[in-house]
C-alpha cells in the first residue's frame, strides 16, 4: 500500500486549475513519462506512459476515471495501470481552495502495486511515486504560471 | 522470468562504446556487472532494446595513483576494491565498505562504477564517494569531464551523467586510517536502511559523515560535521552531533522501515561511525 498526500500551491484562480486538471493535454505534459493520453469519453482518459527510476524503466498502459466531481472544488481521480511488471490501483483526491490570488491544491493518494513490481521495487515504489507527484504539479504551477502555454 | 528481447554489444575500448550508445540513444543500456539491470530485466521492470556491456573494455578497469589521487575503473569489481592491500594502506575506507555490498556473487560482479551510476538511494559506494569527496571522471561524445561526488547524486536513481556518457573513473585522495563504514542493512537484500561513511582528518581537525538508504539521494550530514568542527572528538561531544544526523532529511518510509525508525538508525549509525573511525589511528 501506497499513500501520499501533499498541499500544492499553483498561480491560477480555482476555476483555471480545475480546467487544466480536466485538460487532456495539461495532464500529459505534467504527467513524466507520459507519451500520450486521451480523453476517450467524457472523465475518461487512456495512457500510455513509460515509468521508472533511472535504468529501471518499463511501459505502461493506464486508465484514470472521473469521479465524485464537485465543480470547482474537488474531484477523485481512480487510476489503473499496467505493464510487464505488474498493475497498480488507486485513487487520488484532489481539493481545490482559494489562497490569495492562487490556488491550493490537497492531494491525497493511495495506492496498491501488484506483480514483480511490488515484490522487488517495493523500496522504490513509494520514492518514484513520490516524484512523480512532485513532477506533476511542479510542472502544473509551471503551466498555469504562463497562460498563453497551456496548450489548447 | 526471461527479459524482454534485445540486441548485445560487447566492445573493446571505450571509444567503440561511446559510439554504440550515440548510435542507439534512448534504448541503449550501459551493463556493467548487472547485478540491479539484469535482474529488472528479467522480471520486466525495465526493457532496453540494445545493451553496451562494458566488460571487455579493459581501460575501465584496475586501480592506480596519479597525481597525487587514486583513480579507479568504473569497471573495477567489489570484490578487487575489496581485496586490494594498495587500497587498504591508502583509501581504507573503500577496503572496508567493499566486503559489506551484498553477497559473493553481487562482489565478484558488480561493479564500483555501476552501483555509483545507477544511484540507488540505499547502495553502499555513494556515501562512501561524497564522504571521501571524490571526483567522478565521466567520458561522453564530446569528450572527458570530471564531476564532483557532491553534485552528482541529483535526484533517487538519478544521476548528473548525461545521455550517452559513461562512468569512466573514481578519482580519490589518499586518507589516514582514521574511517568507517556502519550499516544496517535490509537482510534480504542486503542493501541499506541506513548506511554511514566517516572519514576523519586530524591535520585539518574536520570530520566528513556521509549518509545512505534514508533519503531519496545520499548526502552529506553537514549539521553533523558543523557540531564537530574544531574540538576533541569525545563520546559526549560525538553523541550530541549524532542527533542531528537526520534532520531535515526528506526522511524514505517503507515495509522494511518507516522513516521515524530510519532517523534513529541515521542517529544510532553515525554515532558508531564517528566513534570506531576516530579510534583509529
Amino acid at each position: 500500500m501506497v499513500e501520499l498526500s501533499g498541499t500544492y500551491q499553483v498561480p491560477a484562480a480555482r476555476e483555471a486549475v480545475y480546467a487544466a486538471l480536466q485538460d487532456p493535454e495539461v495532464l500529459r505534459r505534467c504527467i513524466e513519462g507520459c507519451d500520450q493520453l486521451t480523453e476517450t469519453e467524457p472523465g475518461v482518459y487512456d495512457a500510455q506512459l513509460r515509468l521508472g527510476l533511472g535504468a529501471i524503466r518499463g511501459r505502461y498502459t493506464g486508465r484514470a476515471r472521473l469521479r465524485d466531481a464537485h465543480l470547482p472544488e474537488s474531484f477523485t481521480l481512480a487510476v489503473e495501470g499496467k505493464g510487464p511488471g505488474g498493475h497498480v490501483r488507486g485513487d487520488a483526491r484532489l481539493v481545490l481552495a482559494d489562497a490569495g490570488i492562487g490556488t491550493s491544491i490537497a492531494c491525497h493518494a493511495t495506492g496498491d502495486v501488484a506483480g514483480a513490481l511490488a515484490a522487488v521495487g517495493s523500496r522504490l515504489i513509494q520514492a518514484a511515486a513520490a516524484r512523480l507527484m512532485e513532477r506533476f504539479f511542479s510542472t502544473l504551477a509551471e503551466i498555469l504560471s504562463r497562460p498563453a502555454a497551456s496548450g489548447d | 522470468m526471461i527479459s524482454a528481447p534485445f540486441d548485445y554489444h560487447r566492445p573493446s575500448s571505450l571509444a567503440e562504446a561511446l559510439s554504440l550508445l550515440a548510435r542507439h540513444g534512448d534504448d541503449a543500456r550501459v551493463l556493467a556487472g548487472g547485478h540491479s539491470l539484469v535482474p529488472a530485466m528479467k522480471l520486466r521492470l525495465a526493457e532496453p532494446r540494445v545493451l553496451v556491456d562494458l566488460s571487455r573494455v579493459a581501460e575501465l578497469r584496475g586501480i592506480s595513483e596519479k597525481d597525487g589521487r587514486i583513480v579507479i575503473g568504473a569497471m573495477t569489481t567489489h570484490a578487487e576494491l575489496a581485496s586490494s592491500s594498495f587500497l587498504a594502506a591508502k583509501c581504507p575506507l573503500l577496503t572496508e565498505t567493499a566486503p559489506q555490498i551484498g553477497d559473493i556473487q553481487v562482489r565478484n560482479k558488480g561493479t564500483i562504477g555501476g552501483s555509483l551510476a545507477h544511484a540507488d538511494p540505499a547502495a553502499d559506494w555513494p556515501p562512501v564517494a561524497l564522504a571521501l569527496d571524490a571526483e567522478m571522471e565521466v567520458a561522453g561524445p564530446s569528450g572527458s569531464r570530471m564531476i564532483a561526488a557532491a553534485g552528482f547524486f541529483t535526484d533517487i536513481m538519478q544521476t548528473a551523467l548525461r545521455p550517452g556518457e559513461v562512468l569512466r573513473a573514481i578519482r580519490v585522495r589518499p586518507t589516514g586510517p582514521s574511517v568507517a563504514y556502519v550499516k544496517t542493512e535490509q537482510k534480504a537484500s542486503g542493501f541499506a536502511l541506513c548506511g554511514v561513511a566517516v572519514v576523519v582528518d586530524r591535520a585539518a581537525n574536520r570530520v566528513s559523515v556521509a549518509i545512505t538508504g534514508i533519503a531519496a539521494t545520499p548526502f552529506r550530514a553537514s549539521q553533523v560535521e558543523r557540531a564537530l568542527e574544531g574540538g576533541p572528538l569525545t563520546a559526549e561531544r560525538i553523541g550530541e552531533a549524532a542527533r542531528v544526523a537526520a534532520a531535515g532529511a526528506q526522511l524514505l518510509s517503507d515495509m522494511h522501515g518507516s522513516a521515524d525508525y530510519r532517523a534513529h538508525l541515521a542517529q544510532v549509525n553515525v554515532r558508531r561511525a564517528i566513534v570506531r573511525a576516530s579510534a583509529r589511528t
